[in-house]
């Protein structure tokens, strides 16, 4: 009995000692922090996916995006013997609008490694189909654009660093781009897959940089390219770079830490397959697009984590050909280093100015 | 911190003001709030924290009633002095003072509520720059309050350094 | 019977009260220097009242680039306490020890763009913490990862 009025006592006055003490009245040798290590010594440094200044990465956006007037001429249409299927034509845009939105999730997102998914789809829609229409008839191709485009995929991005200087980055999507509809998405054989993979270095905290090889659609047909990364931030935080060449490149101007402004531009691409209309599916048609966009951007936060970004530019137009993928097989010209194949069908627009707005749930 | 077991005066100066639908409003003061740094003092950051047992009786006297709640609380204002003994420091070691409020409650989360940067070593009483959004209704209706004044010292300090608070703070109720 | 009835409700109490009392040293085992991932700065985590608190102690670069001064809290949201200084700065603020090594209900607040994210904490080992931010959901959010800092003597790191 006496033994365990003694353990009580003895546990009583380790309760009592615990709850006198008080961490903040230890004063701080500020130097004394200066000197300190790990205690694992095993722990390992790992650099940031981020740099100081860079805008937010977005988790979720919705947004909308509008072309203004230009106009679309098409050569003639040729079937798989070079003959003529349908002529030449021209239409007037009137405008070319969508909805745009898109989510990344962080699935791993640790020191070590980073690991998001994402969703994203976008909405193609043309105003101009009721213009007067050839005597030959509407060429096929154009005919097409009465139907919205849509692209619709889902995309990863690893982030993984080596150590507290250097990392590995890996992008990867696979879209399914058509004039299909949303009651009736086209089968995944028509996916098709991009992806880049980057290694880079980070010196310091407002600078990193990286070099590596993508396989990519941005102007319209597949190419491999090399691509190139260059974000920095000047030592005052107001100015800086955010460069994934040659995707995109942007000069960005802080006004503050939610208030920031670009300048630049961005590839945008896609290989659109010609699928809802029964006769011109078995032509294994895809139109490839691939655009320029010299652009003005403002991004700044509604409200904590909300941000909006407002963007006005000019699109110019670097490809709008139309390709014939035989049984899907893709036709690699890197430029017209490795192929001169001809286009089923050749098409120009004309540049206009757009506007596009977005609100984002941007990331910690 | 140290266990403050120093008196807190409290003085309820009393406006009891019908404040339309039948709220009173009362300016209450904590009026020797003892922030004590127990030397030797490094230079930087140090913090002392006084703990304010929230006694809405003692402080609302005849106003008070069982069960009631403070629907509002505003910092009215926040002054700091230092000992005026012969050997003690003054105001003369410190760059910056920053006052925070903090509880046991989760839902009421620390919030920095005055600050005063730099600090004027003429001055005998510091009186801080109250923040323009820190919202401290929540912590009238706690039990236990900690009041948290960080010193950023210049240089080290050998002996003990012992501020005093005045906190002014108006309170509604009905 | 009375004395086994007086023995029970003593182990009772005793049994209670040393599991508050493990409880409480389990939770404390948070207290100490932290250093985030990217190296920057150092956070001492002290306790006030019930709940954890980490105050910025050590910053890799202390002055502000621009005016050579002490860097302050220049991006609060409230713009009256802007003038805060960075070092002392308390970044992680309100966390309560929920047991299984995981504090939780508490904020962690980015000086760089004057953000307060929810945070928890997890305790990965003794010497390493999970610190996940995130906004709303706990599955919109980043993880770093902080290690333990201590003094070492001097002789012991020449070996």
């Amino acid at each position: 009995m006496k033994q365990l009025y003694l353990l009580g006592f003895s546990i009583l006055s380790i309760g009592l000692l615990q709850a006198q003490t008080d961490s903040t009245s230890e004063e701080d040798d500020f130097s004394m922090y200066e000197e300190l290590d790990f205690v694992d010594e095993g722990a390992k440094r790992y650099c940031s996916p981020k740099i100081e200044g860079l805008s937010p990465a977005q988790l979720i956006y919705v947004g909308y995006d509008v072309q203004g007037p230009y106009t679309m001429s098409a050569d003639p249409l040729t079937n798989r013997n070079g003959e003529e299927i349908s002529g030449s034509d021209e239409m007037k845009i009137a405008a070319t609008h969508g909805l745009r939105l898109g989510c990344n999730i962080p699935v791993i997102s640790k020191t070590s490694l980073v690991w998001q998914m994402g969703f994203n789809y976008w909405q193609t829609n043309f105003e101009g189909m009721e213009q007067a229409i050839p005597a030959g008839g509407r060429n096929k191709v154009i005919d097409q654009h009465k139907n919205a485009f849509h692209t619709m995929g889902l995309n990863t991005t690893v982030f993984k660093p080596l150590n507290d200087k250097q990392f590995l980055l890996f992008q990867g999507s696979a879209d399914l781009n058509g004039d299909y509809s949303l009651s009736d998405i086209m089968p995944l054989n028509y996916l098709k897959y991009s992806g880049a993979v980057l290694w880079g270095k980070r010196p310091n905290e407002k600078k990193q940089w990286g070099i590596g090889l993508a396989r990519t659609y941005r102007v319209g047909e597949l190419n491999y390219i090399p691509v190139f990364m260059y974000n920095w931030t000047d030592a005052e935080n107001k100015w800086g770079t955010e460069i994934l060449f040659p995707a995109r490149a942007a000069v960005r101007r802080t006004i503050n830490p939610r208030n920031m402004v670009f300048a630049g531009f961005e590839l945008q691409g896609q290989s659109y397959r010609l699928y809802k209309d029964q006769n011109l599916r078995s032509e294994d048609l895809e139109i490839r697009r691939g655009e320029i966009r010299l652009r003005m951007e403002y991004q700044f936060s509604v409200k904590d984590f909300l941000w909006v970004s407002a963007q006005a530019g000019y699109r110019i137009n670097y490809r709008y050909h139309s390709d014939r993928l035989d049984g899907g097989k893709e036709t690699l010209r890197a430029f017209g280093l490795l192929s001169d194949a001809p286009y089923a069908m050749e098409s120009t627009l004309t540049n206009p100015f757009y506007v596009s707005v977005s609100i984002n749930l941007v990331s910690p | 911190m140290r266990k403050n077991i120093l008196w807190l005066a409290i003085l309820p100066l009393l406006f009891l003001n019908a404040c339309g639908k039948g709220s009173k409003t009362q300016i209450i003061t904590l009026n020797a709030v003892d922030f004590n740094y127990e030397g030797p003092l490094y230079d930087g950051p140090n913090p002392s924290q006084y703990a304010w047992r929230v006694d809405l009786k003692e402080l609302l006297k005849e106003e008070y009633s069982e069960g009631m709640k403070i629907k509002s609380a505003r910092l009215l204002s926040a002054e700091i002095k230092a000992d005026e003994c012969k050997d003690c420091y003054g105001f003369e070691e410190i760059n910056s003072l920053v006052l925070s409020f903090a509880s046991n409650n989760k839902e009421v989360p620390m919030q920095a509520v005055a600050l005063l940067n730099p600090v004027d070593s003429k001055n005998k009483t510091q009186k801080l720059n109250l923040s323009k959004e820190a919202e401290i209704t929540d912590f009238l209706n706690e039990k236990d309050v900690y009041l948290i004044l960080d010193s950023d010292l210049k240089s080290e300090i050998e002996t003990d350094l012992n501020l005093k608070g005045k906190i002014t703070i108006e309170v509604s109720f009905d | 019977m009375k004395k086994i009835s007086i023995l029970s409700f003593l182990s009772v109490l005793l049994l209670s009260m040393s599991a508050f009392v493990n409880q409480s040293a389990d939770a404390d085992r948070l207290l100490g220097i932290w250093e985030p991932s990217n190296g920057r700065a150092r956070v001492k985590v002290e306790k006030i009242g019930d709940k954890f608190f980490g105050r910025i102690v050590w910053l890799k670069e202390p002055k502000d680039a621009k005016t050579g001064e002490p860097k302050t809290d220049v991006n609060n949201p409230d713009e009256s306490l802007r003038n805060v200084p960075l070092k002392g700065y308390r970044n992680l603020k309100d966390f309560v020890y929920k047991g299984k090594d995981v504090w939780e209900d508490g904020t962690i607040y980015d000086p760089l763009n004057g953000n307060t994210y929810s945070c928890t904490i997890k305790m990965t080992d003794k010497n390493t913490l999970d610190i996940r931010g995130y906004i709303g959901v706990s599955a919109l959010g980043r993880t770093d990862i902080w290690k333990r800092l201590e003094v070492k003597p001097k002789d012991k790191k020449s070996n």
